[in-house]
């Protein structure tokens, strides 16, 4: 023991802890919950800031003056457009205008193997198993006049495979603008790569991979022949008309990543300098900032922000730039009828204050926060401040170990499973216990006795009930591939192979609990306390971790799960626990959290049936892309799902269920009573 | 009387006392009291410019400019230290290479011609600063690169960068505190490095650094009090950058009104800038300082002028100490007057003497039990023969 811990005073902590352990439970959550919601209101965030002073925004005057060439190089796009249907992007065409302007320009052809078929091509062809993609990603070089090329900012844009709708050749007029106005000036300091993306995040995945030499099974690409020095910053560009009426700005990448808020800040602070809006997820910003509308509306804000987050998929190219920790964000020029609207010449204003800016950075962004969340496009809520609600929400589970630590190896003062646990009552006859801790009990001149085994609880049994839940889980993220394969030799869709193989495994294991009971694996209370203790703490392990790593999602599993779980005991209520079990189960979470950001963006209601038809498809294609993205771009969220938290979670699936094992009676004063 | 500035002022000064020395009469003895008021013959400027980076682009305009204005009145670029952290002209994110400008109508050209920089990039450190100043400087030094001040230099020490209550940041690595620079110039005092010292700092807090001075006839100037930042002036949109700081602006647009033979003095210097357009309120601090400012002319520091007055009478003169110009208790001790033995400067680098005193060690050691036990072994041998 430490000369400094006071093992008093910690068991006095413990008994207080168990004492008025649910009051405690209650008001941590509830304080928890209410402070989090309570950051969103603008008195407890902050206003966002320029942490780096080399950025030195908006000091320099635009001189974009190049405005015809986007509306007539995005015109000629469209026009190709027209001509080639559904063809291939105009590879040649583009690389002409690069070289028109007198850039080093290359192209990248690479070859996307999905393990699953994509929907177009399934619909043809059915049963076709392993597709591949082909695309070409053109990239040109302006190389910097008074430097080596030892840094480099990206200005890229998708070229967008759509049949009807746009495909983003405006984005791709402008970068051509920008990129003749560039090319004049002297004061580069960095090298700017103009990159046309094939197809969306594939194209991205398979140049970034290239560039930083990073190889992947799926994804083979022929080797870039131009290069720059390491990228600094990148701005991804999506442009939906030549006239907009706000900026989109999103920030989500991969797996929970965000790119830094100077980062944020600046493409804010130079929008607002041209004066076009800034929304984040198509939400604007109140005005006036306070009262209670304005907390609505940054409210669900924040709350988009984090449903978005929390999937892991990135809204837009740039979320791949983020794994190779280059600062990158989307802006999704967007027309929204009936608002003023802003042409080419400001947009490219906007991008050239940005680039200049960016320009001007000595060193990686390195100096604001790389963990906050957004109420507002200039109020944020940083790592510091979000967390310590977190920390309270968790706290009810810390509280729940110590209260079942504390009574682990006493008896039973009320016995969990009232109806199914055989209550042994028994006359005793003047003599005590056998020294096992009975709990006595005088009533009209008889003591009646429950016997149970007051051992300290059987460590062992934890073994094979978290080792089958986690083979649980392992079954559950290996099995989407695994019944794609099958459902190609049954003849099954690969699509709907899919889907059986990622929540099959959820269904099936709901009868574990059947199986352990059937086992007889020793459960007497004190195992049962063991079994929560543990299973709490994993949780607390599995929560913690994943909002290190992605604080949305551990957020959200947090504000569900710890109530739910903290209170599941087995026994009572059986039907309600279950109900409340199966709510919070990885596929209830993604229902209830699909539902609510169906809620929150959904503009029109069209009845019960209609909606949750509506619930269910993106529900389906949610799970579809998280797991077919789990294989083309690396998110871990499937992952994390299937092998930490549905093991947790059946674990305590498990505890709801569990029949205590009839205890051990002394048979000799059994028979003396009969 | 005759302005005059000259490139060497020794030459001047055996001018000045031959004629002094040809001059006779006790009225003619007036005059020349007069005649060397100031008490300095020399002028030198130590420009310090401490930041880097290209956002920081205002402080090497700032040291340009103030350099650009002494070597317009007069000091010549021998007689200048200058130190800048960074080259701004030559940085790729400059749009107008080559040139750094003090003003966004980009008519004075601060890095034009003939501008000589003595310790440019990763030169400027602490210690380099502090060995300049203190004259402590390897052997190997050129002459272009040193403090080569006596007792009747007046020196300008200018500084800018970003700084603290007590320090000022040098690149982004190191920074100098108050305490140091107060001993900086207490040790150039000791070795009768300067005559009057006039120290001007542009930078946050700016005059946190001159409180701890203890030295006799050094002025201090900052641009901003303690717990106060100072301002950069204006942008230039052309360049992208804060291309002033707002002290320097004014100091220099008084500056420029300036000519050699200019009267005025520090007490108007003292005034260019005031709280309402300089927005942080600068510091004077005089009372190390024996003369009264309003009678000290600007161009005693900014300048290198110097009285060149013809007469045909022989004047004796007396020896004129600073124990006469630093009276009472700003004086710490009268180390001049009793000054008779030659000085020598003691070597700054003691690797000879270090070198010497290992060649001369005995190059063999043998221990004690060593030496004993092998005579006892010979001994053992000799004897053993003998038997």
């Amino acid at each position: 023991m430490g000369l400094l811990s006071d093992p008093k005073s910690r068991e006095r902590f413990s008994r207080i802890a168990a004492k008025y352990n649910s009051p405690l439970c209650v008001l941590a959550y509830v304080v928890g919950v209410v402070w989090f919601l309570a950051l969103a209101y603008k008195p407890f965030n902050h206003r966002t800031y320029f942490s780096e002073n080399a950025l030195l925004p908006g000091l320099v005057e635009g001189k974009f003056r190049t405005e015809n060439v986007a509306t007539r190089i995005s015109q000629a796009m469209k026009d190709i457009k027209d001509v080639s249907k559904d063809g291939p992007m105009p590879v040649a065409w583009i690389v002409n205008q690069f070289r028109g302007l007198g850039l080093d320009t290359y192209t990248q052809e690479y070859i996307q193997t999905i393990p699953v078929p994509s929907a177009r091509q399934s619909e043809e062809q059915g049963k076709e198993m392993f597709v591949q993609l082909n695309g070409t990603n053109v990239y040109a070089i302006l190389r910097a006049p008074r430097t080596a090329s030892t840094e480099a900012i990206v200005l890229s844009a998708p070229y967008k495979h759509y049949l009807n709708m746009d495909h983003n050749n405006h984005a791709f007029g402008l970068m051509i603008a920008l990129a003749s106005h560039f090319r004049k000036s002297s004061y580069w300091s960095k090298d700017i790569i103009f990159l046309l993306v094939d197809y969306d995040e594939i194209g991205m995945e398979a140049w970034l991979q290239e560039y930083h030499y990073t190889k992947s099974p799926l994804l083979k690409s022929s080797p870039l022949h131009g290069r720059s020095g390491s990228i600094q910053a990148a701005i991804n560009l999506e442009l939906h008309s030549d006239q907009v009426s706000h900026f989109n700005v999103k920030l989500e990448g991969l797996n929970g990543l965000l790119p830094n808020l100077d980062l944020v800040n600046l493409v804010v602070q130079l929008c607002g300098r041209e004066r076009i809006t800034v929304k984040l997820h198509q939400q604007r910003d109140t005005f006036p900032s306070e009262g209670w509308p304005a907390f609505q509306q940054n409210l669900k804000t924040m709350s988009l922000m984090m449903l978005h987050q929390a999937t892991g998929m990135p809204n837009g190219l740039h979320g791949l730039f983020l794994r190779y920790h280059i600062e990158a964000v989307t802006l999704e020029g967007v027309l929204e009828p009936g608002r003023s609207t802003t042409g080419f010449y400001r947009m490219g204003r906007v991008l050239e204050g940005v680039f200049r800016s960016l320009n001007n950075l000595l060193e990686r962004f390195h100096q604001s926060f790389f963990f906050y969340l957004l109420p507002a496009s200039d109020r944020y809520v940083s790592i510091g401040m979000y967390m310590p609600p977190f920390g309270l929400i968790l706290l009810v589970t810390a509280l729940k170990i110590s209260f079942w630590a504390v009574y682990i190896g006493t008896p039973d003062p009320d016995p969990w499973d009232g109806e199914e646990n055989v209550v042994i009552e028994h006359i005793h006859s003047k003599k005590t216990g056998d020294g096992q801790g009975d709990n006595t009990d005088s009533k009209r001149g008889v003591t009646k006795i429950r016997t149970q085994n007051y051992s300290d609880g059987d460590v062992w049994s934890l073994v094979p009930v978290v080792s089958c839940c986690q083979v649980a889980g392992f079954i559950a993220s290996i099995s989407p591939m695994v019944m794609t394969g099958l459902g190609h030799l049954f003849g099954t869709r690969p699509y709907q192979a899919l889907i059986t193989g990622a929540t099959g495994m959820f269904f099936a294991s709901l009868f574990m609990p059947k199986c352990i009971t059937r086992n007889r694996l020793a459960c007497t209370v004190n195992t049962l306390r063991l079994w929560k203790c543990a299973a709490l703490v994993l949780q607390a392990i599995i929560l913690a971790a994943t909002a290190a790593a992605n604080f949305s999602l551990g957020m959200l599993l947090a504000v569900t799960m710890v109530p739910v779980c903290a209170m599941v005991r087995p026994g009572k209520l059986r039907f309600l626990q279950a109900v409340l079990m199966l709510l919070v189960s990885p596929l209830g979470l993604l229902v209830i959290y699909t539902g609510l950001y169906l809620l929150l963006t959904e503009t029109e209601y069209h009845g019960v049936v209609p909606s949750a038809m509506h619930l269910c498809t993106v529900v389906y294609y949610n799970i579809l892309s998280g797991v077919i993205h789990g294989y083309v771009l690396g998110t871990w969220q499937y992952t994390l799902l299937a092998l930490a938290v549905f093991p947790n979670w059946l674990f305590f699936w498990c505890i709801v269920f569990k029949k205590r094992d009839v205890p051990v009676v002394e048979n000799k004063e059994e028979k003396k009573t009969s | 009387m005759a302005a005059h500035s000259g490139r060497n002022w020794a030459g001047l000064m055996f001018l000045c006392l031959l004629f002094v020395s040809v001059a006779a009469s006790s009225n003619v003895e007036d005059q020349v009291g007069g005649f060397f008021k100031s008490g300095h013959t020399n002028n030198w400027a130590v420009l310090v410019c401490t930041s880097r980076f290209w956002f920081n682009y205002r402080h090497i305009a700032n040291t340009l400019s103030v350099y650009r204005s002494v070597k317009r009145l007069g000091i010549p670029d021998s007689q200048i230290i200058l130190m800048l952290a960074d080259d701004m002209a030559c940085n790729p994110r400059n749009p107008r290479p080559a040139t750094v400008f003090n003003n966004a109508n980009q008519h004075i050209n601060v890095y034009g011609d003939n501008v000589e920089v003595d310790y440019r990039g990763y030169e400027v450190t602490v210690e380099n600063f502090i060995r300049v100043l203190t004259g402590r400087l390897p052997p190997s030094t050129p002459r272009s690169k040193r403090l080569l001040t006596d007792d009747r230099s007046n020196v300008l020490v200018y500084m800018t960068g970003h700084g603290g209550e007590g320090f000022l940041k040098f690149q982004d690595a190191e920074e100098i505190s108050n305490v140091e620079l107060a001993d900086a110039f207490q040790q150039m005092w000791q070795k009768n490095r300067y005559h009057e010292i006039l120290f001007m700092i542009d930078t946050c807090q700016a005059v946190s650094m001159y409180h701890k001075f203890y030295s006799p006839n050094v002025i201090g100037i900052g641009s901003a009090q303690v717990g106060e930042d100072s301002l950069s002036h204006h942008v230039d949109p052309s360049i992208g950058v804060y291309i002033i700081d707002r002290y320097t602006y004014y100091l220099l647009e008084f500056l420029e009104t300036v000519t050699p033979d200019s009267k005025k003095t520090l007490a108007d210097l003292f005034r260019v800038c005031p709280k309402r357009v300089c927005v942080s309120t600068p510091g004077v601090r005089t009372d190390l300082f024996t003369r009264d400012p309003n009678t000290v002319l600007i161009t005693d520091f900014f300048g290198s002028v110097r009285n060149v007055e013809i007469t045909t009478e022989t004047i004796t003169l007396k020896r004129n100490d600073t124990a006469q110009l630093c009276s009472g208790s700003s004086c710490p001790g009268s180390r001049r007057g009793k000054r008779r033995k030659k000085l020598a400067y003691a070597n700054q680098f003691p690797v000879e003497a270090a070198y010497e005193e290992e060649v001369t060690k005995p190059q063999w050691h043998f221990p004690m039990y060593f030496v004993a036990a092998l005579s006892v072994f010979f001994i053992t041998v000799v004897s053993a023969f003998r038997i």
